[in-house]
């Protein structure tokens, strides 16, 4: 079976492994849990690497290659589950938060790590953040704070108070916002130092689950961001909207039941926006991904459905690939977790074109 | 509710008697000059990605890409509008911004529709297989609906994988189930409120603090008991910095009061109330490993109540649970030295939490019980037989009271136990 990977032919040395449906491709030793967060490598590294935190304490790394093989290259453990991972800029470290209270700093080229934050709960974020004038990584945790850490301290720089416990955070210079629990949204402003710029309720009306920050195209700056809850529902939100119909939402990953009765509803996991397009990805714990341009307001695809519900997504630097990840997100509970079940991450080439906004008639 | 045709048109006879739903919102719904555009949009890209299209024609309710029949034309639009999925999904209640309650633009929706809209929304959240464990607001509300409380999926699942190391998984279980049948019970009242809760919800509308005007307690009645505070019960340490468990940091463990720290009542007043019927008395949310007392351990019951119990059991400080002073009598209306009391004494109540927690207590009762058994678990398991006593837990059992370093590890036979309080 030929793979279709940027239009062209494939060499079969693909993986005769696991025949899955779609034509996507499947990453090489995948972790042994639940996948919590998938991260690429900036544009700074010629070479693209794909990096991994999963629920069985491990970070692990992967070469990818332009015909979508990937190679495992190392990995990382901690004494709990990883929830978050995020790149330096420079490409030749990575952080990892883990529900063991503790956040480590991955130097890839030593293949060492070091402790560089602690919470006294699960650190549920972490991003670095890169300014002119300084540079640090941001972790929010659900002991509901939010904590900026030069990595060369054991003390943070700044520790910021949360009105609840932190679930999702988005960094993109100069703008951070972070979700908790209880529906609330802050938003900060990162020039100089970081500091609280608004504070608002979502506009959804139940448990937050994902935030991403997307820029306005023509300038290349941050304008607004994308909530996804629990509901089968995302927002997107403008910081400064012109018009308040700016601001709008749509419902997703919602099973087709017809319009009179009520659906099976989803929660989006994550949201990621294209570097290049600006149109996003939502993943839903239906097990479908789905491509939208927000700015026309349409879907431009949906994906068909895997086993598992998709716990995170994520784009690579140039927005060429698409990686999501298939595994039990707990979504129904423990009963529905079983160690038998494959956890597995795929790599979707040709991204470029499918997320192509479309053209807009206004 | 399906929408009145007879009121588009503006003929309707019935009025506001009508059984069919008026939507006020026409003019707000038209406001959208961009809707059109989505239509438009829409019908451009069919034949780029039939394949993979999800919603076409199914009844898929977004802004996106309706595929409806109302879509077809521009010129159309307007005047189906109403009919379409997505103006049904407005007036439904669910749609985003304004054109939720169909007043016309009014501030404040009328109480009717408020009860009308939130019972719908529990509705759907019972039926949609949607995450339970979330904090709720209803559409254009100014505040969430007290009494329902987020937890996310990773804070469950990690509690999980503690409760799984520190061999408490079955207390774990059964902190979910209790969750859930609590969440259930609240849903329920949500569709048919009392005359109270509808005045708590409807005040929610009128941007009331939730906290103050309710006196600090849950809108769903005094017993209701807050996740959280049902995992920590369980023995999850997971959520000791959240304020809504401000309680823990008290000696005495909430009494069913949710989300309010200053909610400590007296530890006897919990005991010896009528939560014993609801979360804390008939649940087996007790013991797991860490070894504090049972309850009310003297040095601040940090994981409050229930939360622990040593895996040897009873055998802890002086007594069955923990002091043997009056907090126990409140408990059970039974003095402490009748620790073999409590087995004998036939309420389900004081057996069900013991019979199940037993079950994760080692060398307690020997084998664990099966989960859930709660007070299924038959009665072999709960008591010793004599002739397996040592000499020393003879006497302690034959004694009237317990000494302290000397208390039992394992239950008393039922030769022993007195049933007389």
């Amino acid at each position: 079976m030929a793979f279709q990977f940027g239009g062209s032919q494939q060499p079969t040395s693909l993986f005769g492994q696991n025949q899955s449906k779609s034509k996507d491709f499947e990453v090489t030793s995948p972790p042994d849990d639940s996948i919590s967060a998938l991260a690429f490598s900036p544009a700074t590294v010629p070479l693209t690497f794909l990096v991994a935190g999963s629920w069985d304490n491990k970070v692990r790394c992967w070469e990818v290659q332009n015909n979508g093989q990937t190679i495992p290259k190392a990995e990382q453990m901690h004494t709990g589950p990883v929830l978050d991972v995020a790149w330096h800029d420079d490409g030749t470290k990575v952080f990892t938060a883990s529900a063991d209270k503790q956040a480590k700093m991955w130097d890839l080229n030593s293949n060492q790590a070091i402790q560089v934050a602690q919470h006294d709960s699960p650190i549920k974020v972490i991003k670095w953040i890169k300014a002119p004038n300084y540079s640090c990584v941001m972790t929010g945790s659900w002991d509901k704070t939010l904590k900026f850490w030069d990595t060369r301290q054991p003390q943070p720089m700044l520790s910021l108070q949360l009105p609840e416990r932190c679930y999702c955070a988005d960094v993109m210079y100069p703008m951070a916002v972070v979700g908790t629990a209880d529906r609330n949204v802050i938003i900060y402003q990162l020039d100089n130092q970081p500091s609280e710029f608004k504070r608002m309720e979502s506009p959804l009306k139940y448990q937050l689950r994902c935030v991403s920050i997307f820029k306005d195209m023509k300038k290349n700056m941050p304008t607004g961001f994308a909530l996804g809850s629990i509901e089968g529902r995302c927002a997107i939100q403008f910081v400064q909207a012109q018009n308040p119909k700016d601001n709008f939402t749509f419902k997703c990953h919602r099973s087709n039941e017809a319009s009179t009765y009520y659906q099976d509803i989803y929660a989006v996991n994550s949201i990621a926006f294209h570097p290049e397009h600006g149109t996003l990805a939502t993943a839903g714990s239906d097990g479908k991904f789905s491509f939208w341009d927000k700015d026309s307001r349409t879907k431009l695809k949906t994906s068909e459905q895997m086993e598992q519900p998709i716990t995170c997504c994520n784009f690579d630097a140039k927005g060429q690939i698409f990686a999501y990840a298939v595994s039990y997100d707990w979504s129904k509970g423990h009963e529905f977790f079983s160690t038998q079940k494959k956890n597995q991450i795929f790599l979707r080439g040709n991204a470029s074109e499918d997320l192509k906004p479309r053209n807009r008639k206004r | 509710m399906v929408v009145c045709r007879f009121f588009l048109k503006g003929t309707c006879k019935f009025g506001d008697r009508c059984r069919n739903e008026h939507p006020r919102n026409t003019s707000e719904y038209n406001a959208y000059p961009s809707q059109a555009n989505w239509q438009q949009g829409g019908n451009q890209y069919h034949p780029r990605s039939q394949d993979t299209f999800q919603g076409r024609g199914s009844g898929h309710q977004s802004y996106y890409n309706q595929g409806n029949s109302s879509g077809t034309a521009f010129g159309n639009q307007n005047r189906f509008a109403a009919l379409s999925d997505d103006y049904q999904a407005n007036n439904k209640g669910k749609g985003s911004g304004p054109g939720g309650f169909g007043d016309g633009g009014n501030d404040e929706p009328r109480p009717g529709e408020i009860l009308e809209s939130i019972k719908r929304d529990a509705e759907e959240w019972d039926v949609s297989k949607m995450w339970p464990y979330s904090c709720y607001r209803p559409s254009r509300a100014q505040g969430d609906v007290p009494g329902l409380q987020d937890l996310s999926p990773e804070e469950l699942r990690l509690e999980a994988y503690i409760a799984a190391k520190e061999n408490r998984f079955e207390t774990y279980k059964s902190a979910v189930n209790l969750s859930t049948d609590a969440l259930k019970r609240k849903l329920e009242m949500m569709k048919k409120p009392s005359g109270e809760l509808k005045n708590a919800l409807i005040s929610l509308y009128r941007g009331q603090q939730k906290t103050g005007s309710f006196g600090g307690q849950s809108i769903f009645g005094m017993q209701d008991i807050s996740t959280l505070e049902i995992f920590t019960k369980s023995g999850s340490t997971l959520f000791k910095t959240s304020n809504t468990s401000g309680t823990l940091s008290s000696t005495s463990p909430p009494a069913g009061l949710f989300s309010n720290p200053s909610s400590a009542s007296s530890s006897s007043g919990v005991f010896g109330s009528t939560t014993l019927g609801t979360g804390f008395g008939t649940q087996p949310v007790t013991p797991s490993s860490p070894p504090h007392g049972l309850f009310g351990n003297p040095s601040g019951a940090t994981s409050s109540f229930g939360s622990t119990a040593p895996s040897s059991g009873f055998g802890n400080s002086g007594g069955l649970f923990g002091k043997p002073d009056s907090q126990n009598t409140g408990l059970f209306g039974q003095p402490a030295q009748t620790g073999t009391g409590l087995f004998g004494k036939p309420g389900p109540p004081a057996g069900a939490p013991f019979g199940q927690s037993s079950s994760q207590s080692v060398g307690l009762f020997g084998k664990p019980a099966p989960s859930g058994g709660g007070g299924q678990s038959s009665n072999e398991k709960w008591y010793t037989p004599i002739s397996e006593l040592t000499a020393e837990e003879k006497e302690q059992f034959e004694a009237p009271s317990f000494t302290l370093g000397k208390i039992p590890t394992r239950p008393p036979p039922l030769e022993l136990v007195n049933t007389a309080a």
